[in-house]
């Protein structure tokens, strides 16, 4: 009971980190953060990534222009055989496989790529997912050692009226406010209005007291008057006195139980003879004084530590969220879904506990809303406008129609009753509907992927296409200009067969 | 039991995935009906073996054409 008044100021230590980054996560950390741009770095992961498979995807593309112009100059042949065996899809395919060979017609399309890009696909939704959780996370812990790194600064400054306390390792335990911040001009009104500092060494009843009760009484109500919701301890009588009737009279409080905490104090300082019948009236109009006192001055400085103190790590937390806030165009936050009613911050801790490894305390609940306490706007901020989601279903769809159209052929020759090209329609809107659950369901920066990923791929197939076209139709043209000459040189009665 | 899981989820496959990847196997049957065939006709780590082999065989640079499920399991014998 020495003293009153153990205002402090709350250092954080952060959430913890319950996972780590694989490499391929290490991959697009490093581009994204060589970038300094969030979206420019993953969109050169895309490009990365797209080069790789480039080639390959190119020599398909080709191939696949090539088929789809093979198969209309088969086109005649194969539509008689779909006639012919109508009721016998082994021997259409047969005949099919037969005709291929004799035209030169090879497949390229086989399953082993397929199959290689489903996989590339599941890891990069994978690593996605647990980058966005990572970043996220990160992002709440930098904030938190960016508030403890501001206040425990501002306390150095401060270094007369505040005191960083450390552990034995060095660790910032708490910052703490010190007495003497009330002989600074901060607390110039409590000493006008009366209040003094007693001398703690005889004087244990409380650290602060009112020169006279009837000066403390118009302090508290001119305090009241300007608004103060006075800090009051726990004490119900205290308060009741003070807001009520702003007149302090030893004979309206219940004088037991001020001479109740009287012996305490004294047995606190191992006075234990003091009994009851001996507390005089004036001790018991010095405690209520000095409960009110301290109740006062410990007020004084859990505002001074909420005006001064706490907006400073506040702001520090806001600006290390704004400045490196994973925002890209439109999107506020990369790794939430670009949909207006998700939020860049999100609302609670719980939110970011993805594996529910995080501890989750109310102290931790209390740093939470603390750190953040001046980013409420982008917990209710729209993260975006649906615009990567509309993007991406849109990109797919014409990337499946530009495909689509290419191997008409083949789809409607491939198999007797050309069931292949109407799956194939039904398709072109199930891809596109499937990405775009994707881009609900995962982050904003999933769908810049699978967007630059389906434009690097439509660019591919439209410049393969315009070079094969003008490439093969004329060497095929030639082809069948010359093959038709040598038969009629050899047979002219074999080119009525032919056509 | 785990053949018939299995079963059930190419079938899936062919019904709702392949179609829409716009990629056609070069092989007949195609990998999806040859895996079908091997889970029915063997044991699951056999047919496990089968179809890692012919999805391996079944790359841009080999030549595709009529490839069925071999009926008895002698050839990688040794393998199991």
């Amino acid at each position: 009971m020495l003293n009153f008044l153990s205002v402090a100021v709350n250092t954080y230590s952060g959430f913890g980190m319950p996972f780590s980054l694989n490499w391929i996560g290490n991959i697009i950390k490093s581009l994204i953060d060589g970038c300094g741009s969030i979206g420019i770095g993953i969109l050169l992961f895309t490009l990365i990534l797209k080069l790789i498979t480039l080639p390959l995807d190119v020599y398909s593309r080709i191939s696949m222009k090539k088929n789809s112009i093979k198969m209309e100059r088969m086109r005649p042949q194969l539509e008689k055989l779909q006639r012919q065996y109508a009721n016998n899809k082994q021997l259409y395919n047969e005949k099919m496989q037969a005709l291929y060979k004799k035209e030169g017609y090879s497949m390229f399309s086989s399953c082993l790529p397929t199959i290689v890009t489903i996989v590339i696909f599941i890891i990069v939704i994978n690593q996605f997912t647990s980058y966005s959780r990572f970043t996220n996370l990160s992002m709440i812990n930098a904030m938190s050692s960016e508030y403890t790194q501001a206040v425990v600064t501002y306390a150095e400054e401060h270094s007369d009226v505040l005191t960083v306390e450390k552990d034995e390792e060095g660790n910032v335990k708490s910052v703490v406010v010190n007495d003497s911040l009330f002989d600074s001009d901060y607390c110039a009104e409590l000493k006008t209005g009366g209040i003094e500092k007693t001398d703690t060494a005889t004087y244990f009843l409380g650290s602060y007291k009112a020169t006279d009760i009837d000066s403390l009484a118009k302090l508290v109500k001119s305090l009241n008057e300007k608004g103060y919701q006075y800090y009051l301890y726990n004490e119900q009588f205290v308060y009741d006195e003070a807001t009520e009737t702003y007149s302090i009279n030893s004979d309206r409080w219940e004088s037991d139980n001020v001479k109740d905490l009287i012996i305490a104090d004294y047995a606190a300082h191992n006075e234990n003879n003091l009994k009851k019948e001996n507390i005089t009236d004036e001790q018991v109009r010095d405690k209520i004084n000095s409960i009110i006192s301290s109740s006062i001055v410990d007020y004084k400085f859990y505002n001074y530590v909420n005006d001064n103190v706490k907006p400073v790590g506040r702001e520090a937390a806001a600006k290390s969220y704004r400045e490196n806030a994973p925002k890209f165009l439109w999107v506020k936050n990369l790794w939430v879904p670009d949909l207006p009613w998700r939020h860049p911050v999100f609302s609670s801790l719980t939110e970011y506990d993805f594996y529910n490894q995080l501890a989750q305390g109310d102290a931790k609940q209390a740093e939470f809303a603390e750190i953040t306490a001046n980013l409420e706007d982008e917990k209710k901020a729209p993260n975006g406008f649906l615009i990567l989601v509309i993007l991406s279903i849109g990109i797919m769809f014409l990337s499946q129609f530009v495909t689509n159209k290419m191997q008409k052929a083949q789809m409607e020759l491939q198999t007797v009753d050309g069931q292949a090209a109407q799956t194939s329609k039904m398709m072109m809107w199930m891809m596109p509907i499937m990405f775009g659950v994707f881009a609900f369901i995962y982050t904003a920066s999933f769908s810049l992927y699978m967007i630059g990923s389906s434009v690097i791929s439509l660019l591919a197939t439209v410049i393969t296409n315009y070079f094969v076209e003008k490439h093969f139709r004329k060497k095929f043209a030639q082809e069948d200009l010359a093959r038709d000459k040598r038969i009629v040189k050899n047979n002219p009665a074999d080119d009525k067969k032919i056509k | 039991m785990i053949n018939r899981f299995f079963i059930k989820l190419l079938e899936f496959y062919k019904k709702h995935i392949s179609a829409g990847l716009n990629t056609r196997c070069k092989y007949t049957p195609t990998c999806s009906c040859y895996a079908i065939d091997a889970l029915k006709k063997h044991n699951f780590f056999y047919a496990a073996l089968l179809i890692i082999y012919r999805l391996l065989r079944c790359n841009p640079f080999s030549s595709g054409g009529i490839d069925r499920v071999p009926d008895k399991r002698a050839d990688v014998k040794w393998l199991i």
